[in-house]
């Protein structure tokens, strides 16, 4: 039985009325969606109780479980998107799905560049993946974030706290204090509204530890703190030491349970999320030369949602020599993906991929892409990493 | 575990865990306190003041140190070096406790110890008493030695733990690409086990790593000479310092900082000489 799971504000649940009844969902194994779906009658076959008994569960069950769905007419959402600022003006409240359609509040980054890039910032209510190679600057991003959720509204900020879970190595609270004083400076705020007091973080040792915190002590830090950002790095630390290639399926219900939860406690809160990822090296298999690659093969279609192309597949060899003079030194780099597969890339919203490339004389070449985003189109912005945080270059 | 209790459900139990969240301490601490506390901890002095300086202090202890460079780049004359400045008061940048010394290349030399203790006036039986030794002869047995170093780390303050080097013993015990997931498999738990050591002991892990020449594929016209380091992203990712080792000239090096969460990207030189690592002679302000 998941009703708890479903919906756990559900008061049958605590209806002493019904524990006998309750229990024989449990025992032959009667979710949610069953009674949603099916026959009372078969139902009470199924599990030997009465029907009057379940008629009655029933009747409380869909009254309560319900009344949270409300269907909206597309044309009628259009409408209200049209006329959104007398809705305002008059002050009727829409119905909160169609508030939430329209507007999705955006958190600044802190970079007015990055910004406009996203579309305003790092949407809340959605889950974004931040990934990259080892010191492409992936923690300094997430914890530039930690910062700006606490600015003024008026400043992109949410006035909200941030809640940081790391499982590699320690939170850098060092870069965290460079940045708060950085962008007091900028926006001469004071530790009232700016302070590492708003940050709140837990080191998590291994994937258990990570899951529990993240099921039941999480929903509670989020009442408790007022928080507006999560921020873990990184979710694939633990799942590539702790799971093999044999596991992999495993490995993916993991990932798919964590995404769901995560997303449920992100919409109703209001919630950012944003999670620092790895990267492996991807292989291509040895196509003969010339070959079209068969369209549908993941190999090809990767490279759409990895954020890294493979030039040897997609320039043919004549061209070839013309995309290299114009291409950064970044994509002359081998190929790699955002660890996890395309389990977790189906779990996530929008992806930024942090790459840095070495030039000669020893600095780095950084660009922050657009990978996917149901809210902007893919780019490509260079930036720099300096003591007040990361912030993009003019080119 | 709760739910082997007899008439505990999953959902019981879920409902119980949820309901004693609210109740019980929460993990997170405000970031204003794990600042005070990552103030405590100490760097360990690498013998080099520049080095030291560009490090911000020296190896830093619990967290996970990564040094890679070709063969005489000066990798074992840092651990060798830190081996001894770890057993120094705190004062003088060490870190009162002692060294374990994982070695699977056989580069161990403990005549270098006594000379290098000489330097910091240390008496040779001492420097050598305070390194607990470990020669790791496959990949399977190095992981077992870091569970006899949690161990020991238990019984007596140990400052550094030092593997020369990391990736050594996987390079013969898994060969080719099939074997690769299962070897990276084995590399990452590696890695957490370190840092885990490195977090709860608050000692210095040091690991050194070799270099490959870069084959794969297009030469990059920026960088002529490729070398990067192996283990791939897994060590990549779980070494939290990066520093890259590179033959300067005559017995000086040149340490690049690669890979640090928080030091800025730059380099300076340092020397290799008979009592450890130095700056370089021509700089006047040398001891």
């Amino acid at each position: 039985m998941d009703l708890y799971e479903s919906y756990p504000s559900c008061s049958l649940l605590k209806n002493t009325n019904f524990d006998s009844l309750l229990s024989a969902f449990e025992e032959f194994e009667i979710t949610t969606a069953d009674l949603v779906v099916n026959d009372p009658k078969v139902i009470a076959q199924r599990c030997g109780r009465s029907q009057v008994e379940l008629l009655r569960f029933l009747n409380i069950f869909y009254k309560e479980a319900l009344n949270g769905l409300e269907f909206i007419n597309i044309g009628e959402l259009q409408d209200g998107k049209l006329d959104k600022n007398t809705a305002c003006l008059s002050g009727t409240s829409s119905s909160p799905l169609q508030e939430s359609c329209i507007s999705t509040r955006m958190l600044t980054t802190g970079d007015s560049k990055f910004d406009s890039e996203l579309r305003g910032g790092i949407p809340a209510g959605y889950i974004t993946e931040v990934s990259g190679e080892s010191g492409s600057g992936k923690s300094n991003f997430l914890t530039q974030l930690c910062v700006t959720v606490q600015l003024p509204k008026a400043l992109g900020g949410l006035e909200k706290s941030a809640l940081y879970i790391c499982t590699e190595s320690g939170f850098e609270t060092r870069r965290l204090i460079d940045m708060i004083e950085y962008i007091k400076q900028t926006h001469s705020l004071n530790e009232s509204q700016i302070s590492s007091d708003n940050v709140h973080c837990i080191n998590c040792r291994d994937q258990e530890h990570l899951e529990q915190v993240l099921k039941y002590q999480l929903p509670v830090a989020i009442e408790r703190f007022n928080v507006g950002i999560l921020l873990i790095d990184s979710i694939a630390a633990h799942l590539r030491a702790e799971f093999d290639l044999q596991h992999v399926q495993q490995r993916n219900n993991k990932l798919i349970l964590l995404s769901r939860h995560l997303r449920k406690l992100a919409s109703l809160n209001e919630l950012a999320v944003v999670i620092a990822n790895q990267v492996s090296d991807r292989f291509i298999r040895n196509l003969p030369a010339h070959s079209e690659p068969d369209a549908l093969f993941l190999d090809h279609q990767i490279r759409w949602f990895s954020g890294w192309e493979e030039p040897n597949i997609v320039v043919p060899p004549s061209s070839s020599f013309h995309s290299s003079q114009q291409s950064t030194p970044a994509t002359t780099e081998r190929p790699r993906t955002p660890s996890l597969g395309l389990a977790w890339s189906n779990c996530i919203d929008q992806r930024i991929v942090l790459k840095r490339a070495l030039l000669p004389d020893g600095s780095s070449h950084r660009t922050f892409n657009i990978v996917f985003s149901p809210f902007s189109p893919q780019s490509c912005t260079p930036f720099k990493i300096m003591k007040g945080g990361v912030y993009s270059i003019d080119t | 575990m709760l739910t082997e209790v007899k008439g505990f459900s999953d959902t019981k139990v879920d409902k119980l865990l949820t309901e004693a969240a609210k109740y019980v301490p929460m993990g997170f601490t405000t970031a204003t306190e794990f600042h005070s506390r990552r103030s405590e901890l100490i760097s360990i002095t690498t013998g080099s003041k520049q080095l030291d300086t560009l490090l911000g202090g020296g190896i830093e202890t619990g967290s996970v140190t990564e040094v890679f460079g070709e063969f005489r780049t000066g990798k074992s004359q840092l651990c060798h070096t830190l081996a001894v400045t770890c057993q120094l008061p705190i004062d003088m940048g060490g870190g009162e406790g002692k060294c374990l010394y994982i070695d699977t290349e056989g580069t161990f030399r403990p005549q270098r110890l006594l000379s290098i203790g000489e330097r910091f006036g240390l008496s040779g039986t001492d420097a050598l008493d305070n390194v607990a030794y470990a020669r790791a002869y496959n990949a399977d047995h190095q992981f077992e030695l870091l569970n006899q170093a949690a161990a020991m780390m238990v019984q007596t303050r140990f400052a550094v733990l030092i593997v020369d080097s990391i990736m050594a013993l996987y390079r013969t015990d898994y060969s080719g690409r099939g074997e690769l997931s299962a070897r990276q498999t084995h590399v990452a738990k590696f890695m957490r086990t370190l840092q885990r050591l490195a977090d709860e002991f608050g000692i210095a892990v040091v690991i050194t790593n070799q270099v490959v020449a870069q084959v794969d594929g297009m030469s990059n016209p920026y960088n002529p000479d490729p070398k990067k380091p192996i283990g791939g992203n897994i060590i990549a990712h779980a070494s939290t310092t990066r520093l890259s080792f590179k033959k300067a000239k005559g017995e000086n090096r040149r340490c690049t900082i690669y890979d640090s969460p928080c030091l800025p990207e730059s380099t300076v030189e340092f020397a290799i000489c008979e009592d450890g690592i130095r700056d370089p002679r021509d700089d006047k302000n040398n001891d």
